[in-house]
């Protein structure tokens, strides 16, 4: 599994404002704080509290709204010193960023010393007018598995690699992530990742469905998140020039978003999305490289705030727009791309439904009928018309587990797997040509051919009929036949005593408009498809 | 393939562009077909056929458009129905599930099941026994969640045709006779043409067929 470094800035949106050491005001986003001076961390108010809940720990605490420029300005400084250890961190918000270990592990050696020189760069930093990172505020966790590090985060901890799937158990549950799955598992008294490690598979997944195997395996460390991350087969870039260099750019990114949507589109109709990338901005006095990632996956908004973000940043370190001389170009390239399990199309074409909406219905459907009756067709190659259709279990398809074919399928939508590329046309001598019939009889009910004479029509070894069918006699009634084509015969599995066939198909129009194949083998007549 | 139109009814009245959230894309050429008509979303649509003369295959074109516009269906209960067809006429079936039809499940249990799918599927194609155990409800809940509901209600002959299931829209599909086409390389049977003829509901004359 990939080993992560993780780090944290503990409280770096305090030093947006100059509070002394005796004021009590913390930031406030969402309802929930995000900063706080050093009085109200004394007084027992905590990060990520509730509005509410600071206040309840102290009433006269003064609340300010982010400053998105000055954060914008001390992530860029963050991002500089952080770029001196190396090249390869990606930055998750104004706060937080991690580094894949195998990425640095061949110039630092040791963790010890990775971590000393991360502390080293950023504690030396003047990250807003004279004001410098507490040791304590700089939060450094390595391990295996993304989750397993930003928990080792929170107590500047490195996992040895064998240590790390007991280091794993012993966490909360709520390390998995705070959505509605990992709720109900802490109402049904599952509190620890080892407690959720334990329980069976297919519990979960008919309880849970996709979700809780997704939490499963994040548990059990077979999965790191972000997951496998692949690059794009040719690499996805969008930019943009200048004529002349801009100083105002806000609107210019945004004229860009249909453009970045185009690309986000691409990826999504070939089941992907991005959860990495990297953006090379030029200005005219300087230039600013920076990976972001975001691991619910990009959209073209979210990929034009982060484009904003680090203009901003960079238009701070010139002191105001009087010395910002512009922008020139800028470039995103999308570095890591997963299949779209989660992310898909509301009913009636948007993007901006709520996610997992189709996915909970095909769920319940599940816990209804019961594990894998729900499926997905896919159309392949065979000589019968009931083997040309196949089902792959849709909860298969989300984990693309599944390696039968699928490239008939789409592509798109539930999410490919790998794709057998023999199936693409193959040739299928013997099975029955375009258009496919509408119906195919699983059961094959028995019918009746006759001739004018009434005597059955019987097709011999060698492929011949004897008598023209005149009469076909369906359990719903006769019918007089107007026009047939064949017999083919059909031999297939010959080498193989037990699955061996042989049969004949003949085609018949029938006096009511109606087409049916039917199928003769040993003297029997069977209806195996009707065209409609 | 072409198709015609039978008499068609202006069902929806001011229909809006069919990329809108009030109705459901129609392909091409279905649209031919259903000439001044669109596929409300939420409502219940009743798809009478006798067997062969079409209903699967104006099913298909149903759901083409829907699917390669990022609308997922559901198929429940229609165990014959041959989904390379689907794929034929151009249905991406990625974004279609059903029910295993190697699996047998009661009408009661497929039943449950189609009404579960209601909650986030754009498009629930059902049978009429399964519709007929419950419809008002069925209906009622497609109706709140804005998926269109499909019953393909097949009947053996004519005189059989039921009503038993309430709809918004009912099409009455038959098509052409089929006939052998000249070369099997071009397809062993000549494409036909399928009509289509609508009845809307009114409010005070359940059942008129609108001219």
């Amino acid at each position: 599994m990939e080993r992560f470094v993780y780090l944290e800035l503990s409280n770096l949106l305090a030093m947006c404002y100059e509070w002394g050491e005796q004021d009590v005001c913390a930031i406030l986003a969402e309802r929930k704080v995000v900063g706080l001076s050093k009085g109200a961390l004394s007084g027992g108010v905590a990060l990520g509290m509730s509005q509410s809940q600071a206040m309840s720990q102290l009433h006269h605490l003064e609340f300010y709204p982010r400053d998105v420029k000055k954060e914008a300005k001390i992530a860029s400084t963050v991002a500089d010193a952080l770029d001196s250890v190396s090249p390869y961190f990606r930055y998750l918000d104004t706060t937080s960023a991690y580094l894949p270990y195998r990425a640095v592990m061949r110039y630092f050696k040791e963790p010890v010393t990775l971590i000393r020189s991360i502390r080293e760069a950023l504690s030396q930093l003047d990250i807003s007018e004279g004001r410098r990172l507490d040791d304590d505020d700089i939060l450094i966790g390595i391990a295996d598995g993304f989750v397993a590090a930003k928990a080792a985060s929170l107590q500047n901890l490195v996992i040895p690699q064998d240590a790390n799937q007991r280091f794993l158990e012993s966490l909360p549950i709520t390390v998995l992530g705070g959505d509605v799955v990992v709720e109900t598992l802490i109402r049904l008294g599952i509190g620890t990742v080892g407690d959720f490690i334990h329980m069976n598979l297919a519990d979960i997944s008919t309880r849970f469905g996709v979700r809780g195997i997704e939490l499963l395996e994040m548990a059990r460390g077979s999965r790191a998140n972000p997951p496998g991350c692949t690059p794009p087969s040719k690499g996805v870039k969008v930019s943009f020039t200048a004529e002349s260099p801009l100083v105002g750019y806000d609107q210019v990114v945004f004229s860009q978003i249909p453009k970045l949507a185009d690309e986000v589109e691409k990826l999504r109709n070939a089941g992907l999305i991005a959860t990495s990338l990297e953006i090379s901005i030029s200005a005219s006095r300087s230039d600013s490289r920076r990976s972001w990632s975001l691991f619910s996956g990009f959209d073209e908004r979210s990929i034009a705030d982060r484009i904003i973000w680090q203009l901003q940043g960079m238009e701070e370190h010139f002191e105001g727009p009087s010395g910002w001389d512009g922008v020139n170009s800028w470039q995103v390239e999308f570095l890591d791309v997963v299949g779209d399990a989660g992310i898909q199309m509301d009913l009636f074409g948007s993007a901006k439904a709520p996610p997992g909406m189709t996915i909970r219905a095909a769920m319940k459907a599940e816990t209804i009928l019961g594990v894998n009756s729900v499926c997905v067709p896919y159309v392949e190659g065979a000589r019968s018309s009931i083997d040309t259709v196949g089902f792959s279990c849709w909860q298969e398809l989300l984990q693309g587990s599944s390696s039968r074919s699928k490239n008939n399928r789409g592509g798109s939508g539930f999410r490919g797997g790998p794709v057998d590329q023999r199936a693409g046309n193959p040739p299928w001598p013997g099975s029955i040509p375009n258009p496919p019939p509408a119906r195919v009889f699983r059961d094959r009910p028995i019918v009746k051919v006759t001739s004018l004479t009434g005597e059955v029509v019987r097709v011999n070894r060698r492929g011949g009929m004897v008598l023209s069918p005149s009469v076909v006699e369906f359990p719903w009634g006769k019918r007089v036949t107007e026009d047939f084509l064949g017999p083919w015969l059909v031999h297939q599995r010959w080498w193989d005593d037990d699955q061996e066939q042989r049969f004949a198909r003949l085609l018949v129009l029938l006096g009511d408009g109606t087409a049916h194949i039917l199928l003769t083998h040993e003297g029997l007549w069977y209806l195996e498809a009707s065209y409609d | 393939m072409k198709t015609y139109s039978g008499p068609t009814a202006a069902v929806c009245k001011g229909v809006e562009d069919a990329s809108g959230s009030k109705t459901l894309p129609t392909c091409e050429r279905l649209q031919g077909a259903l000439k001044n008509l669109s596929i409300s979303r939420g409502s219940t649509v009743v798809v009478h056929a006798l067997p062969a003369t079409g209903s699967y295959t104006f099913l298909s074109l149903l759901l083409a458009e829907p699917s390669s516009k990022g609308i997922y269906s559901a198929v429940v209960g229609l165990d014959d129905y041959n989904f390379s067809l689907a794929a034929h006429l151009g249905v991406d079936l990625s974004k279609v599930i059903t029910v295993d039809p190697k699996l047998k499940f009661s009408e009661r249990e497929l039943a449950r099941a189609a009404f579960a799918l209601l909650d986030g599927f754009g498009i629930v194609v059902i049978s009429g026994r399964i519709a007929s155990l419950n419809s008002p409800r069925f209906s009622a809940k497609a109706r709140q969640k804005g998926a269109t509901l499909v019953v393909i209600e097949n009947s053996s002959s004519p005189k059989e045709i039921s009503y038993r299931i309430k709809a918004d829209l009912r099409l009455f599909v038959s098509r052409s006779p089929w006939t052998l086409s000249g070369s099997v390389s071009s397809g062993i049977l000549a494409e036909g043409e399928i009509a289509v003829q609508a009845v809307e509901r009114m409010e005070h004359h359940p059942g008129r067929r609108a001219s």
